[in-house]
């Protein structure tokens, strides 16, 4: 299946720092790809390299297979949407959704009734002769969002969409941009540093770092099975076992804390640090075999979930995910640590 | 705090008195027919008349002159706001480091002199096109340049208050142009600006007479001048108008930057 949106070996640099190094990413048509990273990471130039308002140094975009790198901005039929809103202030609601429709040349009549659908689409009926400055943020992103639909775009650009507003009103949209995507089908890329959002809404993840990508894949893969360290950390909590490899193979962490066993962790003498989520870890009956000695330092309830904090010898915290109806433990109990060790990541 | 209150009032009412008081002499002598060694307390309100402005409009010369400033004073706005809103928008997208420099440009002919700016640009132009220098309209450019400090500046606050490199690109990811940007998102969000700069621009031509001098062009204010001798009172009266129209216009340009349209905020965020 030939891809919507399609960069190869991008490449794009502002003086000396690199932006974007060998950025090769392929949206299909109905896919929601998310750029996940840090600032700085390169993700919003990546964006803005598909809309064309920053040129590659090297390397190709294409849409359904014909270049674009050198397109300018306006012919490319992107919809995009800005994370602080960008609405034309001098423009109420209807106006604003429908200006690219004007654009386009589009009928009074036709332009009206594409613009009602897709207010209604967004479920902002009612508020179409309203102003920008007469809505909340919410809204005001709802507006864009149907201002970017509207002109039946080939791919679909958010920029950090979610970050201006509040934590509720954050949660409704991202579930009401994952709707509308789904519903029109179109492909789209979003861009955002907020794991949590990323993990939601995507059918693939890209995480990136520093310009170059880490790993791309289901939500699911990226978080279970991260593909390098700075993945695992960034995607997810993590918890963090240093220590030096044994000559048997196992882990013997630092400040005498215990050793983990089972499995491998490479040449006896090498210097490591073995993440691992705290789903994967266990709390346990201190005398349980073969687990860590750990005391409780706190326990955060977070409704279905709770995080037992325990400290093991030495200094080292760990986290450890627990349904909360299963939790039984207190502060200062002396607890066991059982660690999957087949999951995690080796980090050097 | 009191006396401060009403030290900072006595030094309102003295400038105010500083503005005022010329202007009511001005008027005294343009529209009272008493002399200025009969006239007393007794006879301070006799004799007023406006005929001397009649008189003064009436004159040939005087319509000529006036029609010729209104003229340049609309193309010279025209003319600043076509090359000066583009160019800032540019600079506020594109090229924000470059920002401070132009501003230094943009006072340059506060530290130019009139003189030597006309000596320079119409000693140039007299070898590439004398027929430029020879029209009325050569004044426009050196117009657009001598208001360029205060239009710059009514442009540049205009575009500061709104997010021009967002909205450049929201238009443009649409499918606008350049120019339907400009035309369509831009200065519809700086109209107060763009007023406030024409209107500035008009103020600074209908009062310019030094570059208008030079070039031997018989715009109002020199007509003004040279009547002077020939019909002081009515040369006084045209100019006391004209003095009052761009003091109207200022505060009108001062009013328009303060006033906030409720249905076309200013600012988005």
């Amino acid at each position: 299946m030939s891809s919507e949106l399609s960069f190869s070996g991008v490449r794009k640099t502002f003086g000396e720092v690199v932006a974007l190094d060998a950025f090769s990413l392929d949206i299909q048509q109905g896919e929601l790809v998310t750029l996940l990273g840090p600032s700085g990471c390169g993700k919003t130039t990546a964006l803005r390299v598909a809309a064309g308002f920053e040129h590659a140094d090297s390397g190709t975009v294409t849409l359904k297979g014909v270049d674009i790198t050198a397109m300018p901005p306006n012919k490319r039929n992107m919809g995009m949407v800005f994370q602080n809103y960008s609405l034309f202030p001098h423009l109420s609601v209807s106006e604003n959704v429908g200006f690219g429709l004007k654009i386009r040349k589009h009928s009074a009549d036709k332009r009206q009734s594409m613009v009602d659908e897709i207010i209604a689409r967004v479920r902002l009926a009612g508020l179409a002769a309203r102003y920008p400055h007469q809505l909340s943020g919410g809204q005001q992103q709802r507006v864009a969002l149907a201002r970017a639909l509207a002109i039946t775009p080939e791919v679909l650009l958010l920029d950090e969409p979610l970050s201006a507003l509040d934590a509720q009103v954050r949660g409704e949209l991202r579930d009401e941009i994952r709707r509308v995507q789904k519903e029109t089908g179109v492909a789209t890329l979003f861009v955002t540093h907020d794991q949590d959002e990323a993990l939601a809404i995507s059918d693939t993840i890209c995480v990136m770092r520093d310009g170059a990508i880490q790993q791309v894949g289901a939500p699911r893969d990226v978080y279970l099975s991260p593909a390098t360290p700075f993945v695992a950390r960034f995607v997810g909590a993590m918890n963090e076992f240093a220590g030096v490899v044994a000559a048997d193979g196992s882990l013997a962490l630092d400040n005498a804390a215990g050793s983990l066993a089972g499995r491998s962790f490479g040449v006896g003498g090498t210097k490591l640090t073995f993440l691992v989520r705290p789903d994967d870890v266990v709390v346990c009956a201190a005398s349980e075999p073969g687990s860590l000695c750990a005391t409780v330092n706190t326990v955060l309830f977070g409704g279905s979930t709770t995080v037992v904090r325990v400290t093991l010898p030495g200094g080292l915290m760990v986290g450890a995910l627990v349904m909360s109806r299963d939790v039984t433990v207190r502060i200062d109990d002396v607890v066991g640590l059982r660690i999957d060790i087949t999951r995690g990541v080796v980090a050097e | 705090m009191k006396r401060r209150n009403i030290l900072a009032k006595l030094v309102l009412v003295a400038v105010g008195l500083f503005y005022v008081l010329p202007m009511i002499s001005m008027a005294r002598f343009a529209f009272q027919r008493v002399p200025v060694a009969l006239l007393g307390w007794n006879n301070l309100f006799d004799r007023w008349t406006i005929r001397p402005l009649f008189t003064m409009m009436g004159n040939p010369i005087f319509q000529e002159a006036a029609f010729l400033s209104v003229r340049l004073a609309v193309l010279s706005a025209m003319l600043t706001l076509i090359i000066l809103v583009p160019t800032v928008v540019y600079v506020h997208v594109s090229m924000m480091r470059a920002r401070a420099l132009v501003e230094v440009i943009s006072v340059l002919p506060f530290v130019v002199p009139a003189i030597a700016l006309v000596v320079g640009i119409s000693g140039a132009f007299r070898e590439l096109a004398p027929w430029f220098i020879r029209s009325d309209y050569s004044l426009v450019p050196f117009y657009v340049i001598i208001a360029l400090p205060y239009t710059f500046r009514s442009i540049d606050n205009g575009l500061s208050s709104i997010d021009v490199k967002t909205l450049v690109d929201a238009s443009r990811s649409l499918g606008a142009s350049w120019t339907r940007t400009m035309w369509s998102v831009i200065v519809p969000n700086i109209r107060v600006s763009v007023v406030t700069a024409s209107f500035l621009t008009m103020t600074v031509v209908l009062g310019e007479f030094t570059i208008a001098s030079l070039l031997l062009k018989e715009t109002l204010p020199l007509i003004l001048a040279q009547s002077q001798g020939q019909d002081p009172q009515g040369s006084f009266a045209v100019g006391l108008v004209l003095l009052i129209m761009t003091a109207s216009l200022l505060g009108l340009a001062n009013r328009f930057s303060r006033r906030r349209n409720i249905t076309q905020p200013v600012a988005m965020l």
